[in-house]
């Protein structure tokens, strides 16, 4: 009774956040009333129809996932490194420094950086100023609204979530293990494949996920790097609300981008699954 | 406990109060809120804001907004009880918001007396323009040698990689009906527009939804041509960058204009439209914008003037085919031009 009351809270948060998607699974029934921002009955399956016959969203859905994916993985290759040696650094000082930079980018709102990386990325930017000023290249090199350009915010966005979820993940690895690896003849290669990688690898997948999710639902960097290029299922349901004002449409979209993210993620619970019982009978070979 | 028993002197005196309440309420009101986008309110509406608190004790308080889009979402989402009581939107939006009875009121002209004043296009009855504007192109000098003199320019290879071009939902449009109408389409045939618009991308580099975002990479050398209205030439001026503007026809006229809505608060609201059609409001505000007047007694910056087209190259596109359109155009556009 007692655990059940502490759960309380809980359950009202969720209770919220699912009347939330259900009020999008209901107004999805309605219609909108064409040349006006109104919607009207009667209640109809219309828009789930139109939905799942495919058209404008399949395109989008189908880009939404394959980049979010890619993002996840340079994330995590990016990110893994770094949480390695955060987590294994002898010295406090760069362990303290290494985090200040990570959680400063949290404490810079999303404009602001978005802006940053215009200056950064832009023709005349600094990265291809430098590029221009070595003799690596003859012409600016376009990233600036383009993919790669929203790709490069997007990891930066993204990394600081991974770093800091995997962190911990490797801290807790026993040294002792590690040590006893050693010990037994294995160098610091195989001990890092065979030891700390397969007992960090809950935290990777934890930290993939929430970059997973993350990426899937950016909207601000394709907004306002992509140069009208990159769209993503956001900027979709954006389009759908604030440019056509076919809010019924928009709301069957979200509910069914939410069913498609909850299943990707719902496979990456599985791999994880499948990878942990990889490596607990004998780690990598 | 207590009993209190109303008599019928009493219950006379607050039943009268209680029907006086709302017209007491409207005769009272000592502040109104707006709702307008940032750069409108700072450029020029904040002063006139400032003036009209001076010269009639009501206080205006802003809310900004990204898009008129955006705007109207927010209201419909507070229809039950707005907080809003003017509504600044493009005349575009404003059609298509007026069908909401509920949320917008028929404006009372009676009221507005300074409506009678403005041009005639900017009068609806539900929306007054508050400054008028057409889509031209406006280039850096130091990176376009050769000035622009027609539409059918951008569209040459010494662009390539220059251009920086609203999408669909910028200007509500207006850019593909350009490029329909100079290739023999029109608001009624969009097909040629979307032709022409594929054929411009290699020239593209940014199709923009942001007016401020587009304007920056104008100014920071991302990009050397801008399609875009002529507070365009005024921002980039301002911050230093030599630029000129040329309007070339078809000329596509627009409104931002000002709506009513459906609050307690709506003759403090009225009297705030009027006042910002009068004469000397609209010299702030089209000199502070970098638009088009609607008084035909006031003036804009001489720069912006020289930019204004010809009357006879001056097109105006019906509001309500657009808005009809809008939707299954900007899907097309995002499909197979700027993808």
């Amino acid at each position: 009774m007692k655990r059940n009351l502490v759960a309380l809270p809980a359950m009202v948060v969720l209770a919220v956040l699912a009347g939330a998607y259900g009020s999008f699974f209901a107004t999805g029934l309605l219609r909108q009333v064409p040349g006006t921002a109104s919607v009207a009955g009667p209640l109809s399956l219309d828009n789930y129809l139109r939905f799942l016959a495919g058209g404008g969203q399949v395109p989008v859905f189908l880009d939404t996932f394959g980049f979010a994916v890619l993002l996840t993985l340079i994330t995590a290759l990016i990110g893994y490194p770094l949480a390695y040696f955060i987590a294994r650094t002898e010295s406090r000082f760069l362990r303290v420094f290494f985090l200040a930079v990570l959680v400063a980018t949290f404490l810079s709102g999303s404009v602001t950086r978005a802006y940053g990386w215009m200056v950064i990325l832009g023709n005349r930017g600094l990265l291809n100023s430098l590029l221009l000023n070595a003799g690596l290249i003859e012409q600016p090199f376009r990233i600036l609204y383009r993919q790669l350009g929203v790709g490069i915010a997007l990891v930066h966005f993204l990394l600081p979530f991974f770093v800091l979820t995997v962190v911990g993940g490797i801290r807790n690895v026993p040294r002792a293990l590690e040590e006893a690896s050693r010990d037994l003849g294995c160098g610091p290669a195989r001990t890092f494949m065979r030891v700390t990688l397969p007992l960090s690898l809950p935290a990777v997948a934890e930290g993939m996920a929430l970059s997973l999710a993350l990426a899937l639902s950016a909207f601000l960097f394709p907004l306002m790097l992509g140069g009208g290029r990159v769209r993503l299922v956001a900027n979709y349901i954006y389009d759908q609300i604030f440019v056509a004002f076919d809010i019924p449409f928009a709301a069957v979209v979200s509910a069914g981008f939410l069913v498609c993210s909850c299943a990707a993620l719902l496979v990456m619970a599985g791999l994880q699954r499948l990878l942990l019982r990889r490596f607990a009978t004998g780690g990598l070979t | 406990m207590a009993e209190f028993i109303m008599g019928r002197r009493h219950l006379l005196g607050a039943s009268g109060g209680l029907l006086a309440a709302p017209s007491l309420a409207r005769a009272q009101a000592r502040d109104i809120t707006i709702q307008i986008w940032g750069t409108t309110w700072t450029s020029s509406v904040r002063t006139v804001a400032q003036r009209f608190e001076a010269a009639t004790g009501i206080k205006v308080n802003a809310v900004t907004q990204a898009t008129s889009g955006e705007g109207l979402v927010r209201l419909q989402s507070m229809r039950a009880a707005p907080t809003i009581d003017v509504w600044f939107t493009t005349a575009s939006v404003a059609e298509r918001a007026k069908t909401d009875a509920q949320l917008f009121l028929p404006l009372p002209m009676a009221a507005i007396s300074n409506a009678a004043q403005i041009e005639a296009g900017a009068r609806a009855s539900h929306w007054l323009g508050v400054y008028f504007y057409q889509l031209g192109i406006v280039w850096r000098t130091d990176q376009v040698r050769e000035p622009i003199a027609s539409w059918q320019d951008l569209w040459a290879p010494r662009f390539a990689q220059k251009l920086g071009v609203p999408t669909m939902n910028s200007y509500q449009a207006r850019m593909l009906l350009v490029a329909a109408t100079l290739n023999g389409g029109g608001i009624a045939n969009v097909e040629p527009g979307f032709e022409a618009l594929k054929r411009l991308k290699p020239n593209v580099v940014t199709w923009y939804s942001s007016d401020t975002t587009a304007r920056q990479a104008l100014a920071q050398g991302e990009l050397a041509v801008l399609v875009a209205p002529p507070a365009a030439l005024k921002r980039v001026t301002d911050a230093g960058v030599q630029a000129r503007m040329i309007s070339p026809p078809p000329s596509p006229m627009m409104y931002d204009s000002m709506m009513l809505v459906n609050t307690p608060k709506r003759e403090a609201a009225a009297r705030f439209i009027d006042f910002c059609l009068s004469k000397d409001m609209q010299d702030v505000i089209a000199q502070g914008q970098g638009m088009g007047p609607v008084h035909p007694g006031a003036s804009t910056l001489p720069e912006i003037a020289a930019t204004l087209p010809k009357p006879e190259d001056r097109v105006s596109y019906d509001d309500d085919i657009i808005n009809a359109n809008i939707g299954a155009w900007n899907e097309r556009f995002s499909r197979e031009v700027a993808s």
